[in-house]
């Protein structure tokens, strides 16, 4: 039996942990404490992280880990991204600057992006349009970045299951040379 | 009823896009347009350098011609400028595509005809399918950047291509092995990003040393990813 890891992060309120929990086997654990944090509208959120699981068919086994998504939490995040599968940035298009929350995550993960897959997921992009999926493709390429971007409600499984196999994408990419 | 869609003295690379576009639309839109090499046509893709030569001919067929650039004079809803937008022409085809549908059915209106007399006495230099596939053959590209949102449409298929693309260098070989996608659909959709300038060419010696490891652990990691889609009901 092998265990492999993929992270899921994103601001706080992006939906980590519902996401951890519309795909993950068991329950997810979660660290949710009461939000203090007047800026968001939030009862409770994750100040440490998210965990959750998915038992393969062979064995093999996935755990699923949803990091802390506040800036102050970032030397935690070099440590969850080691040998880390890949990993998942969900951004919130309601918040005040999406841009600059997509920025702290790859300013955050900058030293794993060179080698490690990843996709962003944006989610209320229906209810705030104002910050398009090309204005992040754009910021992607002003650093020399290509990730996927897709929308996603991350209340939906099958939006998480999307990102999840573009995810898939990204890593099988990255082993595919040895084809013809 | 098909509609046939013709170029007009095109550059290749605008003649590239154009019928990458049309097969695009075909399937994301399901248009009735297809890309035809030779005549008769319906409509036409001109350049603005014919129009500009033979206005009096061109004028005759108004709401027919699409031209590529701008000309002084001429109706914007027949133009699209450079760069070509997807969601432009996209537009222009639709339109056409109404009008067309709406003459045909005047049983007394021989709405086909005039177009069919232009295909008949303009001559063009489409390459064939298999010219343009082999012209990519053996080429690696990546994505420069993500593709806008217009020119994906969610559709599925060209999200996973660009999504491969991404990530590495792949030929078509590769992209089509990959993605489970025919390869002809791969080289349309590889025209598509190449004309809107997304894709960069790599060549062998350029390519990244972990490869190699990549490579090496590539069979594991293929069993991996199964296990999971599968476990996902992917």
């Amino acid at each position: 039996m092998k265990e492999y890891k993929l992270l899921i992060t994103g601001t706080m309120g992006a939906g980590k942990t519902t996401a951890i929990r519309a795909i993950s086997d068991i329950e997810p654990i979660v660290t949710d404490v009461v939000n203090h944090d007047s800026s968001v509208a939030k009862a409770r959120t994750t100040v440490g992280l998210d965990y959750g699981m998915l038992s393969l068919d062979n064995g093999d086994r996935i755990r699923l880990f949803g990091t802390p998504g506040q800036a102050r939490f970032d030397f935690l995040w070099e440590i969850l991204a080691r040998k880390a599968l890949g990993l998942v940035i969900l951004i919130d298009n309601s918040r005040p600057d999406p841009l600059a929350d997509l920025a702290m995550f790859l300013d955050g993960f900058a030293s794993q992006l060179a080698r490690l897959p990843c996709v962003v997921g944006v989610g209320r992009l229906d209810t705030h349009p104002a910050t398009t999926l090309d204005h992040y493709a754009d910021a992607l390429e002003a650093r020399g970045m290509v990730f996927p971007i897709l929308t996603v409600d991350v209340r939906q499984r099958a939006d998480v299951v999307s990102l999840i196999d573009t995810l898939l994408g990204q890593i099988e990419a990255g082993m595919a040379l040895d084809l013809p | 009823m098909e509609l046939r869609l013709g170029t007009i003295n095109l550059e290749p690379k605008d003649l590239a896009y154009v019928r990458a576009l049309v097969r695009l639309f075909a399937h994301t839109e399901k248009l009735s347009w297809s890309f035809a090499d030779a005549a008769p046509y319906h409509a036409v893709v001109a350049d603005p350098g014919a129009r500009a030569a033979n206005p009096g001919f061109f004028a005759a067929f108004e709401g027919l011609v699409l031209t590529l650039g701008h000309l002084p004079g001429q109706s914007a809803a027949d133009t699209v400028a450079y760069p070509i937008r997807a969601n432009q022409f996209r537009d222009w085809l639709k339109l056409r595509q109404d009008s067309l549908r709406e003459l045909l059915h005047r049983s007394d209106t021989p709405a086909m005809q005039p177009v069919m007399e232009i295909a008949q006495v303009v001559s063009t230099a489409a390459p064939s399918p298999a010219l343009v596939k082999t012209s990519q053959a053996g080429r690696r590209y990546k994505l420069r950047r993500w593709p806008p949102a217009d020119l994906l449409r969610g559709d599925s298929g060209a999200m996973r291509m660009a999504t491969f693309m991404s990530r590495n260098a792949l030929s078509m070989a590769q992209l089509a092995a990959l993605t489970g996608q025919p390869e002809d659909t791969c080289a349309s959709f590889v025209a598509v990003l190449h004309a809107a300038n997304l894709l960069v060419e790599v060549v062998a010696a350029e390519l990244a040393p972990e490869t190699a490891v990549a490579e090496q652990a590539a069979p594991v990691r293929r069993g991996l990813m199964a296990s999971l889609r599968r476990h996902l009901g992917i």
